[in-house]
Order: C-alpha cells, then sequence, then structure tokens
C-alpha cells in the first residue's frame, strides 16, 4: 500500500454540516450561539434604532437649513448643475436674497421700509415648513412660498409701512398683493441680517422686478435634499468646479448649538453600540473557552478515529461558518424586532411611521460582528484544540483550557477592529480599548491577583465556610482571574454608560433653561439705548446686555487677503461681520488664550475672537487683521481667544473689542429678552414708541431645540436600557459558563457528607469574593474611563463621582451571588450522583 | 497458545528498541525501556502490568497516537516514525480501531451518529451506507432500540457496546482496547469481553488489550508482561 492511498480524501462540507446539526441537538453550540446572536442583536438593534433616531434628528434640525445642505453663490449656477443633482436623486430649491426698499402702491415714497427680499423656486422648503397667518387666527404651517403676484411679509414690515393685509406692496417694477404674515422661517438663519424684515415672492416674478442688475450684490441659496450618499456624491462632484466666493452650508455652519447636540447624541450612540460590541465579544470569549474546555476530548478522539489535522480544522471551520451565518441571521431578525420595540415604547414622542428607514449599514455591522467575534476570539479556541495530541484519550491534562485563556489577549486588536468599523471614530475606540481598557485591565490583573494572595491569609484566620470558599478561588485562580477581570470590565462599561448619560443630560437640560431669552431686540438707535433699557426695567423685563453692532468685513489677515487664503471654505470671509465692543466679558464668554481686553501695540488696537473661527481661520495670538467697514480701514491684533455658548440666546459675537476702538463708526445696539405670554402685550406697547426697532421672537427656534433635546435624551435613555439587559445577559452568559467545575465539585463535597449550608456557603464566599473584585475595579475603571471619555471626546466638565465606589461594588456583589448561587442551587437539591455522572459523561 | 494458522501470518505489528522518555523537574524519566516483539495478523494479545507500569504509554506508541523517543513500530508495513500526524491520522481511520476504558463517545452525538463517525471520517462509502452499517452493528452489539440515545442518557455498559460497535464498524485490521472493562462491574464487564472477543474473532482482526486483569488476559492468546518499562512475554 502507498502512502497516497491512505492519504484522507478532502474535508466535504456536508459532513462538516451534519456534525453541527448534531453538536447543536446536543447542546454543545448553545452558548456559543447565543453569545453570537446577543453581539449580533445588540449591535444591529442599536445600529437600527440609532440611525433612524439620527435620521429623524438631523431631518428635524435640516428645517434650520430648510434643505441637507446648501450652496450659496454670488451669481446663478449653470442648469446643468442642478440637472446633474437631479439626476443623482436630489431635490433642488433656490432663493434669491437681497436688500431692498419696499414701498406701499401708490404711496409719493414718504413711507418706505428697508425689507430682505428672498424670491422662492415652487420646490421651496425642501426640509420644514413656513408659518404663515393672514392675521386673524392662529398661524398655520405650509411647505411651498407665495404663488406669483403675491408677497408673505414680516409683521414688521406691515407695522412699517402702515399696511395689513390685502393690502400692495411695490418691490422694484412690481407690484404684490400682500396675502399673508410670514410668522415662520426655519431656513432665516442665525444672522441677524435682515431678521424681521423679510418679504418673501415667488422666484418667477423676480425678473419683472428689474431689481437684480449687473454688478447687485445677490445672495444665491440652491437647497439640495435627498440621500446622504447621493449627496455626498453630487458635493465631491460639484466642489472643484465651484467659482471663487461659494460657500457650502451644512447644519453644522448654521446652526452649531443644534448640531452640537445632534453630535453628542449620535457620539452617545455609537458609545452605547461600541459597548455592546464589546459585551458581545466578552459573551464570545467565554463561549469560546467554554467550546474549547468541552470539545478537547472530542478532538482528540476524531485523531484518534484518524481525522487529520486538516480534517479537523475544515470541520470546525465548516461548523462555524453555519454557526455564522445562522446566528447573523437570527441576530438581524431579533434585532429588528428589538428596533421596532423601541419604536414602539417610543410611539408617543416619536412619530415612528414618519421616521426614515435605515439602510443597510446596521446589518452589515452586525454581520461583521459576529465574524470579528468568530474570528478573534473563536478562532483562537481553535487553533488550542487542533494541537490537541491524539493519547489524549489515554490520560488527560488541563493545559489547552488554560492556554485559550491566555491567548484572549489576542482579542484585543479583534476588538479594537470591531469598535473601529462600528464607530469611525478612532478616538473613541483609542480611549475605549487603549485609554480604558488596557489601562485598566493590566492593573486591574495584578490588582487581582494581589486580591487572591491576601484571600489566602485571609482564608487561614476564617471558618470552614470562608476557608472552602476561598480556598476554592485559589485552586481556580487563572479562571477566578479571568471571571473578574471580564466581570469588571462588564460592570466598568455599564457604569460608565450610565455616569454620562447623567452629564449628557444634565448638560442639555441646563443648554436652554426654562427664563433663556426668546426675543431679540435689534436696530435700537443709539440715542435710544438708555431710554429702553428703562423702559423695559419699568415692565421688569431683563435683557442679556445691550450691546452695539458694527457691520463690518474681514479683508486681511497678517497681511494677506482673507478670500485668498480661505476661498469658499470659510464663509466668514466673503460676508459682513457683527463687530462689537463691551466693557465688560459678556457672561458665558470664557477666555481661553490670552487676555481681555488687551492693550493696544503700537496703536494697533485689541481684539477678542471666537475659538471656532480662530480654528477655521487658523489664527493664533498677536495675528494681525484688518477690518473693512464702510469705506473706512481698521486695522487690529488678537489678544484673546473666547468661547461662546450659542445656545444660551444671548448676542454673540465672533469679534468683540474693548471700548473706544469701534465708538466712532455707526452703529446699532440689539439684545435678547425673555418674556412670557403676558409680558407679550406690554413689551409690544412699548416697542411702539421705537419704530425703528425690530423684535425677533425665537420662541419656535427654542422649542425645535428643545423638541430635539428631548428626542435625542429619550433615545440615550433607551438605549441605556438596552445596553444595561445585554450586560446583565453577558454577565449571566458569562458566570453560567463557569458552573459545571463547581457544581462537580459541590457534588463530591455532598458525597463526602457536607451539608447544604457549607456547600451553598463556600459558593456564596466565592462568589462574593469574585463580586467584591470585580466591584471595586469596575468602579476605578468606570471613574477613569468617564474621566477620559467626559473630558476628551464629549467636552464636558468632570465630576467626580463618589456614589460610584459604593454603588458598583455592592451591586456586583450581590447580582454575583444571587444568580451564581440559582445557578448552583442544583447542586444542594439533586443526588449528588446524578450530578457526577453528568459531570464524567461530559468530560 | 498462537495457533500454526495465526504463526503464519504476516506481522502486522512489530516494535523494535522502542523507548519512551519524559521531562521532569527531577531530570529525564525513562517510561519504556527497549521494548521489542512482533504481533501476527489475526492474534489477541494481551499487555498486562500494574499500574504506572506503562500499559498505556506502550498502546498510545503502538496505535500513533505518540511518538516514540527511541526505536520504531510497524504497523501493517508502514514505519511510524516516518510518517507524519496527517498520514498516521490516515492510517488509523483504515486500519486501527479503539475501545477506552472511559469509552470516549461524543456527548453532543447519538449512539447511532458516534459509530457512523469513524466510517463518516474516511469519505469512502455513502452517508447512507455509513449509517446502513453502524444500524447493523449496534443491532449486534444489542442496542437497536437505543439508536437515537446520547451516551449521557445510557449505561456504562451501553456506553461500552456502543464503543465496540464503534470499534469494528469501521472493520478495522487491529484493534486496540485500554482496560476496557475497568469501569464496569463484573457482571457487565464479562458480557462486554464476551461481545469483544466473538466480535474480534468474526471480523478476524487483530487485538492488543492493555488490562490488570488476569482473567481477561487468559482469553488472549498471548500476553505480555510489563513491569517497570520492560517487557516480558508469557505464551498462555
Amino acid at each position: 500500500m502507498t502512502l497516497s492511498a491512505i492519504t484522507p480524501s478532502s474535508w466535504k462540507m456536508p459532513l462538516a454540516w451534519r456534525m453541527l446539526v448534531r453538536e447543536w441537538r446536543g447542546g454543545e453550540l448553545g452558548l456559543l450561539f447565543a453569545s453570537l446572536v446577543l453581539g449580533v442583536t445588540l449591535v444591529t438593534g442599536i445600529s437600527l434604532f440609532a440611525e433612524r433616531l439620527q435620521k429623524a434628528l438631523v431631518g428635524e434640525a435640516s428645517v434650520y437649513l430648510g434643505a441637507d445642505r446648501v450652496l450659496q453663490v454670488n451669481d446663478p449656477v449653470a442648469q446643468d448643475w442642478l440637472n446633474h443633482a437631479q439626476q443623482q436623486g436630489l431635490s433642488v430649491a433656490r432663493t434669491t436674497l437681497f436688500p431692498t426698499m419696499v414701498y406701499p402702491s401708490g404711496s409719493d415714497g414718504e413711507r418706505s421700509a428697508l425689507s430682505a427680499l428672498k424670491a422662492v423656486s415652487t420646490s421651496y422648503p425642501l426640509r420644514g415648513d413656513l408659518g404663515i397667518s393672514d392675521g386673524t387666527g392662529q398661524p398655520e404651517a405650509v411647505r411651498h412660498g407665495p404663488a406669483s403676484g403675491v408677497a408673505w411679509v414680516d409683521n414688521n414690515i406691515l407695522t412699517q409701512l402702515d399696511l395689513g393685509i390685502g393690502d400692495r406692496i411695490d418691490v422694484g417694477n412690481s407690484s404684490f398683493v400682500v396675502e399673508r404674515v410670514l410668522t415662520r422661517e426655519g431656513d432665516a438663519g442665525s444672522s441677524f441680517y435682515g431678521m424681521g424684515t423679510r418679504v418673501m415672492i415667488s422666484d418667477s416674478d423676480l425678473p419683472a422686478t428689474g431689481l437684480i442688475i449687473p454688478g447687485s450684490r445677490v445672495e444665491y441659496r440652491y437647497l439640495f435634499a435627498g440621500g446622504e450618499t447621493a449627496l455626498d456624491n453630487f458635493f465631491d462632484w460639484l466642489e472643484p468646479q465651484l467659482p471663487k466666493g461659494s460657500r457650502v452650508i451644512t447644519l453644522h455652519d448654521n446652526q452649531p448649538g443644534i448640531a452640537g447636540a445632534l453630535d453628542k447624541a449620535g457620539l452617545f450612540l455609537r458609545l452605547a453600540g461600541s459597548l455592546g460590541v464589546l459585551l458581545a465579544a466578552l459573551a464570545a470569549a467565554f463561549a469560546a473557552q467554554r467550546y474549547c474546555e468541552r470539545h478537547t476530548d472530542t478532538i482528540a478522539v476524531l485523531k484518534t478515529l484518524g481525522a487529520g489535522r486538516p480534517q479537523v480544522l475544515g470541520l470546525l471551520a465548516g461548523q462555524m461558518t453555519g454557526l455564522w451565518l445562522l446566528a447573523t441571521l437570527t441576530g438581524f431578525l431579533l434585532g429588528a424586532l428589538l428596533q421596532q420595540a423601541f419604536l414602539g415604547a417610543m410611539a408617543d414622542w416619536v412619530p415612528v411611521a414618519a421616521l426614515p428607514p435605515a439602510g443597510a449599514y446596521p446589518f452589515v455591522i452586525g454581520a461583521a460582528t459576529s465574524l470579528l467575534c468568530l474570528l478573534t476570539l473563536v478562532l483562537p479556541a481553535f487553533w488550542h484544540l487542533l494541537a490537541v495530541p491524539p493519547w489524549r484519550v489515554l490520560r488527560s491534562d488541563s493545559t489547552g483550557v488554560l492556554a485559550y485563556s491566555r491567548s484572549l489577549w489576542l482579542a484585543l486588536p479583534g476588538t479594537g477592529a470591531l469598535l473601529l468599523l462600528y464607530s469611525h471614530d478612532w478616538k473613541l475606540t483609542g480611549l475605549l480599548l487603549g485609554g480604558g481598557l488596557a489601562l485598566v485591565l493590566l492593573p486591574a490583573a495584578l490588582f487581582g491577583w494581589s486580591l487572591l494572595i491576601g484571600g489566602r491569609a485571609l482564608s487561614m484566620q476564617a471558618g470552614s465556610v470562608w476557608r472552602l470558599g476561598i480556598a476554592n478561588v485559589l485552586r481556580r485562580r487563572w479562571l477566578s482571574l479571568l471571571q473578574i477581570v471580564v466581570f469588571a470590565i462588564c460592570f466598568m462599561l455599564l457604569a460608565v454608560m450610565v455616569l454620562l448619560r447623567g452629564s449628557l443630560l444634565n448638560e442639555w437640560k441646563l443648554q436652554i433653561p426654562p427664563d433663556a431669552p426668546n426675543v431679540f431686540l435689534i436696530n435700537i438707535a443709539p440715542d435710544e439705548v438708555s431710554k429702553l433699557q428703562g423702559e423695559l426695567q419699568n415692565i421688569h423685563l431683563q435683557t442679556a446686555g445691550l450691546y452695539p453692532m458694527v457691520r463690518g468685513r474681514l479683508t486681511e489677515i497678517n497681511g494677506q487677503q482673507a478670500t485668498e487664503l480661505f476661498g469658499e471654505s470659510v464663509g466668514e470671509v466673503y460676508r459682513e461681520l457683527n463687530l462689537s465692543w463691551s466693557i465688560t466679558l459678556p457672561p458665558d464668554n470664557v477666555i481661553v488664550q490670552g487676555d481681555w481686553p488687551g492693550v493696544s501695540r503700537a496703536n494697533v488696537p485689541p481684539v477678542s475672537i471666537e475659538q471656532g473661527l480662530a480654528k477655521r481661520l487658523h489664527l493664533q495670538l498677536g495675528d494681525k487683521l484688518l477690518f473693512t467697514i464702510g469705506d473706512a480701514r481698521l486695522t487690529t491684533y488678537i489678544a484673546s481667544i473666547r468661547s461662546l455658548n450659542w445656545d444660551k440666546m444671548t448676542p454673540n459675537f465672533y469679534f468683540l473689542f474693548p471700548p473706544d476702538t469701534l465708538e466712532t463708526y455707526s452703529a446699532t445696539w440689539m439684545t435678547s429678552l425673555h418674556r412670557n405670554a403676558q409680558q407679550e402685550a406690554v413689551l409690544s406697547r412699548v416697542l411702539r414708541h421705537y419704530p425703528s426697532v425690530s423684535a425677533y421672537p425665537v420662541d419656535d427656534l427654542i422649542a425645535r431645540i428643545q423638541t430635539i433635546v428631548e428626542r435625542a435624551s429619550l433615545a440615550v435613555e433607551v438605549i441605556l436600557l438596552l445596553v444595561l439587559i445585554a450586560g446583565l445577559l453577558v454577565l449571566l452568559t458569562c458566570l453560567r459558563a463557569s458552573i459545571d467545575e463547581r457544581l462537580h465539585e459541590s457534588a463530591l463535597l455532598r458525597t463526602l457528607g457536607a451539608g447544604k449550608q457549607l456547600i451553598l456557603g463556600s459558593l456564596a464566599v466565592e462568589f462574593i469574593f469574585i463580586g467584591l473584585t470585580a466591584g471595586i475595579l469596575a468602579a476605578c475603571g468606570a471613574e477613569l474611563t468617564a474621566w477620559a471619555l467626559q473630558t476628551h471626546l464629549f467636552k464636558m466638565d468632570f465630576v467626580a463621582h463618589p456614589l460610584l465606589w459604593i454603588f458598583v461594588p455592592t451591586i456586583s456583589t450581590l447580582m454575583i451571588v444571587s444568580a451564581g448561587t440559582v445557578f448552583c442551587y442544583r447542586a444542594v437539591i439533586v443526588p449528588p450522583i446524578t450530578i457526577l455522572r453528568e459531570s464524567n459523561r461530559q468530560n | 497458545m498462537n495457533s500454526p494458522l495465526v504463526q503464519e501470518n504476516p506481522p502486522i505489528l512489530q516494535a523494535h528498541n522502542l523507548g519512551k522518555t519524559v521531562s521532569t523537574p527531577a531530570g529525564e524519566l525513562a517510561l519504556l525501556h527497549d521494548i521489542n516483539f512482533s504481533v501476527h495478523a489475526g492474534e489477541s494479545v494481551a499487555i498486562v502490568g500494574a499500574s504506572g507500569s506503562g500499559k498505556s504509554t506502550l498502546l498510545g506508541l503502538l496505535a500513533g497516537l505518540d511518538m516514540p523517543s527511541s526505536g520504531d513500530i510497524m504497523l501493517d508495513g508502514l514505519s511510524l516514525t516516518a510518517l507524519d500526524e496527517e498520514q498516521k491520522a490516515a492510517l488509523r481511520a483504515r486500519k486501527v480501531g479503539f475501545v477506552f476504558q472511559n469509552f470516549q463517545l461524543l456527548p453532543s452525538l447519538t449512539a447511532l451518529e458516534n459509530v457512523m463517525l469513524p466510517l463518516e471520517l474516511r469519505h469512502t462509502e455513502t452517508h447512507a451506507h455509513c449509517e446502513q452499517r453502524a444500524r447493523e452493528f449496534l443491532q449486534h452489539v444489542g442496542l437497536a432500540e437505543r439508536l437515537d440515545h446520547y451516551p449521557r442518557t445510557l449505561s456504562g455498559g451501553e456506553q461500552q457496546r456502543v464503543a465496540i460497535a464503534r470499534a469494528f464498524a469501521g472493520l478495522p485490521a487491529i484493534l486496540f482496547a485500554d482496560e476496557p472493562t475497568g469501569n464496569l462491574d463484573s457482571q457487565t464487564a464479562n458480557n462486554i469481553v464476551d461481545l469483544l472477543f466473538t466480535l474480534n474473532r468474526e471480523s478476524g482482526a487483530t487485538l492488543i488489550l492493555v488490562t490488570h486483569d488476569e482473567k481477561l488476559a487468559a482469553r488472549c492468546t498471548r500476553c505480555l508482561h510489563m513491569d517497570a518499562g520492560q517487557l516480558t512475554e508469557t505464551t498462555l
């Protein structure tokens, strides 16, 4: 006989699949399957939920752009571009904005008002709606602009011109019937320029007005809405062709406050999902260890029966492929159901039916989770199994399990890859894995080990229950240590989620306090300032401070043209900015670099710049800036950089000067204040004496921000609940995986005559030791990780959590003791021979 | 007592100067020294000796489960020391059967599936044929009614019957049995031994049996005594 004749035929799938079915039926794959399903369910469910909710929240916020993205240009763009956008499946609208005078029709020109004219195309607005009123009833919401021949105008214009609904106004060469009062315009923007003086007409009426002539300063805004990918593709294609002075506006540019809240909500959801990934990985690691433990003899038998290494590998790989497919599909189904269940629970707060559908990504990430878990956590187990020698059928040892436990460290890069794939965030991954886990794991292992050693000394002093319990922990020291570390990580992750949730919700709650200003007063003449302030005080209205506004353009930075330096990438260098001055630093302005107000250097006055703009313009302390204000030029240098709170509804300025510098320029003043429904009429009466002052209510904006924050908070709560449930399941899975050995030993003790009290007592001691140690380590790790996440990722202030050090160890001890005792209770109610027979047959 | 017919058969198993040494903290420990013997096809050979005498170690080497430190083993004309692990596994699949003291049935497989497994691993027969053969052998060992039972639901004797059916279903040329009655009561052990020898006789396989039971050893045609890693032969 030749050797080739006895070489095994290559591995065939059917046997692997038959083995999968047999092992499944025999109950050997349940735990591994459950952990994979848990991972896929958690990741897919959270991703589906987060993606749909995020889309909904962004959709809600897109109201402030009237679109998903906006292109702002100084000249109309080529029709080809718009056609291309439509071919990509995007909706397109156009608005044209410029200041112009409006007059009552037929008047002699005595009465006039400077208006911010806006001509809108028929598809405007693409997102959100407009509020209009006929002056008698409640405002109604419409999703279109005015028809041809009519105008919708701001109430301030009507007041200034002393007109009403149905009257006519002249705009350029055309005349329009005032059909409605414009009460709400989502995409008005956060600039106060033109605030409260809107006249909106149809795009088709614009040419007839004759107002646009060559050289006119007109702002064209092209609005685009559609899928994220289509938008990205279109703007990737468009941006290289954009003319100088163009600007692409996203939600971030337009409403930094809302965008910030959304970013944090998104970050929290991603973090929650990432923790879900980690929890699933922990469960898979434990299940793989148990699988390895229970299959060592099986592999030795297979080899004895003539299976070669490739054949064994083929059998295992085939089974795992099948298991992966089954677990992934089951996880998809459960994840989708879970998402539906949570959305159902939120139905009172979120219009579930109107939520945009999720894409394929949650399913891709779900499948990747189970695959990576298998490859990085289960595959190392297989290498150890493949190395099991056939002579093990004659004499057993346990080196394989120990070697596998050690190789779990190999899972770190795999888990890191998974986290990165999920979060797309190097920093989050790094903080969780490197800064969080790796930094905690090593001290945790050392600390746990020293506790184990200390436990030996303690047990010498204690009674038999304690001595036996601690002896159990020490005898299984590697498994005990592994369990302590795994439980510590699990509790740590859950504690981090709870801590972050608390901080985030508190911050959001404080974002817009109930007494935040809800109306802006602008265009206050300098000679009206003190009188108006006095009258407001008389009616008990507290302003957020009165500030002057001088309109100027930033033209040069360190001697170079600002537009040449930055092009369209920074819109602020193309438009007029509101410059202001103040004796004291306004509330919520915090100097992060330099000194306020600073001193003049060689007659060059100081200025303070907002830190976001400084970052966008790459500006540093000492940089020289040239502003053009009307025909005048003002050179200044940066003396300080400030952070602002954009959500507080108080006047904020990119550039703030000390007094004396801007006082010679013509300025108007502005303020914001909080008025309740009763004070509204009183305020209107006061403002009647100041016809040039425009009142601009922001109740709608505040209401929308609050809605977004409420929904984001609810999402955070729901996700937290989901992760907590998953964490508990993982804990129970890990605990269950190590119960067989304890049951076997307890049965042996029963055989030797040990009573119920001794057995349950020693088990309780063992679980107390593990639970308490894990809890202390978890509290330590949670405090560290929360600090890192809050200060480095969420940009929040860190506050220590003393209660954490009490609650986490207590909860972890109680949970592990109660669950462990329940799992082991069988040892004292079933005849010991039954358990011994079962465990002998399993081994 | 070797029958003349058996003596005329070619040797199926030969050990030449076989030795096994392991490293211990105290230094090198010799488990087996200079073992030499031959087994002819069709013989039944008992290896007896006290616990720790090296019986199971020798069995592991003879079956190609472990590597000797010195010497060589010829199994069915092939030198085991010249074969790699894959080739040895393939040789076991085609030529060798095993019965173990602790049965070594796969807990997640039914009795039928446990018996089918070595046949399936060969990939030489159809699934239906494997199943048919496994059924026949289980019927032969008296477990026709227990085909779908898992090992945990079978008694020790029944589990060993399944193991015997598994060993013979592959029609091995040589069968290694390691203390096959070690975990059984005497009545069950007698039944199992009867079954083992009956099937061995019917199949014509060579039987290498490790035991410390002199009565069981007496049923074999030859008896090899292990003592402190050395072998002496007693012809029965």
